[in-house]
């Protein structure tokens, strides 16, 4: 789909919250990972901004894994925080859902 | 960063001594890290280097952290083979300041955000009309 940009961006960080939840990962196959479930247009150059807040508010730690072909690359990993963050997240869109729903039958 | 403040002066001055030492070393590792970069890596990094410190209205030590932290980045992904605007995107401009803007680190546009606030909402007070008292979008009030 396209033009999702501006719509989309708040709702991202909770996106990336919710695949680290899954597993800890790297910021290029977090790339990949939206990618894959249909947000074909999120570049890793708007996911990386999204990374390093999440890492300024200490909701994911960090750990630098070596890898055989180039320099040591980072992991991110859900900590307790933001695990909270993701849940809270999550409230946060629900309760936006419910009041556009709202607002549009009122129509 | 989260240095404890050190009240012995001598203390102070060694720390800060230590601190201006490592840092200019750190510095001088970042300068060699862009420079192994491949030559269209290098090229975008030394203009977000630039863009950042001027149009982006990068401060101090901070800045600069975010522009290791896309230095890291770009090793990352010229180690994977990736082509650079792959990394940030057609809108270079917009990633170096979503990454400045992330990092929150301190910039002149963001000082004199807060300024703006804290001014209106001190002279407000004085006047004695009270804050504004709906949401105030506090800057930081004292």
């Amino acid at each position: 789909m396209d033009d999702l940009t501006e719509l989309l961006k708040g709702v991202l960080e909770g996106a990336v919250l919710q695949i680290l939840a899954r597993q800890s990962n790297y910021g290029y196959e977090i790339v990949r990972a939206l990618n894959q479930v249909g947000f074909d247009s999120v570049a890793e150059g708007t996911v990386y901004p999204i990374l390093l807040r999440l890492e300024k508010k200490g909701l994911v730690d960090v750990t630098r894994e070596r890898s055989e072909m180039g320099p040591p690359r980072k992991v991110y990993a859900l900590n307790a925080a933001g695990h909270a963050a993701l849940e809270s997240f999550w409230e946060r869109w629900s309760f936006i859902t419910t009041r556009l729903r709202q607002l549009k039958e009122q129509q | 960063m989260n240095e404890k403040r050190e009240t012995n002066p001598w203390r102070r001055f060694t720390t800060y001594v230590a601190r201006t030492r490592r840092e200019k070393r750190e510095w001088r590792e970042y300068k060699a890290r862009v420079k192994a970069l491949p030559s269209d890596y290098r090229m975008v990094m030394n203009r977000i280097d630039k863009f950042i410190w001027n149009a982006g209205g990068g401060l101090d030590v901070q800045t600069w952290r975010v522009l290791c932290d896309i230095c890291e980045l770009f090793e990352e992904a010229a180690a994977a083979g990736r082509p650079v605007l792959s990394v940030t995107g057609d809108d270079v401009a917009a990633f170096s300041l979503n990454m400045l803007e992330a990092a929150q680190a301190r910039t002149w546009t963001r000082q004199k955000a807060t300024q703006l606030n804290s001014e209106v909402h001190r002279i407000l007070r004085s006047e004695g009309q009270g804050g504004s008292g709906d949401e105030g979008q506090g800057g930081d009030n004292e």
